[in-house]
């Protein structure tokens, strides 16, 4: 295991119990907040990575309560080299708050985040990726979309809505995931698991 | 092999008192307290109120067969919320503590509902991952958790085997299954589930089926035991086999629409039958 736990860490749940072999790790799971969420899309991240090393490379699972302080600290970590992929789980935070953090993102990173003003009541759908490989993904819940710009998109959903991206930072990087993955890796997705590999193997 | 109604069955308007000694004059053993179903047993209810809940259904007589629960259906361990999740965390172990309190050492809970929206395989590793957490807590009050088979509803742990994979998962002493003989419908036959996941059982409910898959509308698929197609002497049998010696619960949708006491008395006299083998 090459994953370490670093943020406001639960170490204590039974998805994150430390291991020795932690000790040696040379990748980051950034966990930022007690919920069983996080802890999942944490628990998938640890599994679909086992043996996978880069020391550049910072998950933050499943965020749904992104501060401004937090995203201070992780911008500081693109700008000094490292790959941030930050994953949204806005979605299932109360409006205002998501509102909030949306806008946090957009400022903080230069990402124009936004919700899904339309939600429909079957929220589940297919998320296409174009980078690094192609990939059909399943939603979980609401995606957050990206509104165009000037950062590179990644994923969409229902043709043209972007729905992940990255940008350079610094001298590293920000990808930004509009709709988690850790849980389709908690359930063992095939495509999402090739998918993240491959997203911490290409160079920044 | 001891008999039990569910406190849901009450009719609306019936006072729990007199609920009680409906179930008791019927000839049941004890009652099954559904927590969320009826306005004696709401998660608001304090430590104290369950205390005194208790004493009435000491004080007519009877025993609390199982803590079983309605909120499971709208906040689940499978929910992709995690809003719902811990809400269904916090019913269940409600549910615990409840047990303890009335001396009952079964709970039911519904573990997982695959939806279009939340697929089997996020469905299966929730569930396993909750279960082994409240498993250890049911653990440490020596309650067990019986995970129900809601197969149709449910659309998930659809077999015998899948189920007996799934408590291999949870490995955890304290999570069985609570067999419903009601909910395979078409799925596979109830004397079978018994067969193979016997010692697993923790607590039964009695319910008769029609063999089409799901609902017509609001026409029901229960109808009353011995009425559907369950093979009665069959789940007997199997149930003997594997030693089966604990509480069924009748659980009944079809309600009389006329004296709905007679219901309470039927029913226990149509599980005197089941249990003494006169069919």
């Amino acid at each position: 295991m090459h994953v370490a736990v670093a943020g406001t860490a639960l170490l204590s749940a039974p998805m994150l119990q430390r291991t020795a072999a932690e000790e040696h790790n040379r990748l980051t799971l950034w966990l930022n907040e007690d919920c069983c969420l996080a802890r999942e899309s944490a628990a998938g991240y640890r599994h679909a990575l086992q043996g996978f090393a880069d020391p550049r490379t910072i998950i933050v699972p499943a965020i749904s309560t992104l501060t401004w302080r937090t995203a201070a600290a992780l911008r500081a970590k693109a700008e000094a080299g490292h790959h941030v992929i930050l994953e949204s789980a806005f979605t299932f935070a109360d409006g205002d708050v998501a509102e909030r953090q949306c806008r946090t993102v957009s400022d903080m990173f230069g990402l124009p985040v936004q919700l899904n003003r339309e939600r429909t009541e079957n929220a589940t759908s297919y998320l296409q990726y174009r980078w690094p490989v192609e990939a059909l993904v399943r939603s979980f819940g609401e995606p957050v979309y990206i509104r165009a710009g000037d950062q590179h998109p990644i994923a969409h959903h229902f043709g043209n809505r972007i729905v992940a991206a990255r940008r350079s930072i610094g001298r590293g990087e920000m990808t930004f995931l509009g709709s988690p993955l850790g849980p389709l890796l908690f359930a063992e997705d095939r495509e999402a698991t090739f998918l993240i590999r491959r997203m911490i193997a290409e160079p920044v | 092999v001891k008999k039990s109604v569910g406190d849901n069955l009450i009719p609306k308007g019936m006072s729990l008192e007199d609920g009680l000694r409906l179930v008791k004059r019927a000839g049941f053993d004890g009652i099954e307290m559904w927590l969320g179903g009826q306005p004696w047993f709401e998660m608001s209810a304090s430590d104290a109120d369950l205390h005194a809940l208790a004493g009435k259904i000491r004080d007519a007589g009877l025993q609390v067969s199982d803590v079983a629960n309605t909120l499971d259906w709208s906040e689940n361990v499978s929910d992709r919320d995690p809003r719902k999740r811990e809400a269904a965390f916090r019913h269940i172990e409600r549910q615990i503590v409840a047990a303890q309190i009335f001396g009952s050492d079964a709970i039911l809970v519904v573990a997982g509902i695959v939806t279009e929206d939340n697929p089997y395989n996020e469905v299966y590793g929730r569930c396993v991952d909750a279960m082994k957490q409240l498993g250890a807590k049911a653990a440490a009050a020596r309650v067990k958790i019986g995970v129900e088979n809601c197969c149709a509803e449910q659309r998930f742990l659809l077999s015998p085997r899948e189920f007996g994979t799934f408590l291999n998962d949870v490995n955890s002493p304290s999570v069985g299954i609570h067999l419903d003989t009601g909910n395979i419908h078409d799925g596979g036959f109830a004397e079978q589930w018994i067969e193979m996941l016997g010692p697993r059982i923790t607590c039964m409910h009695v319910k008769d089926t029609l063999r089409h898959r799901g609902r017509c509308g609001h026409e029901t698929v229960y109808p009353g035991i011995f009425l559907g197609d369950n093979n009665w002497p069959l789940i007997r049998n199997a149930m003997r086999k594997v030693g089966y010696d604990r509480w069924i619960v009748a659980e009944i949708e079809d309600r009389y629409r006329f004296a709905p006491d007679q219901q309470f008395l039927n029913t226990a006299a149509v599980m005197d039958r089941f249990i003494s083998g006169r069919m």
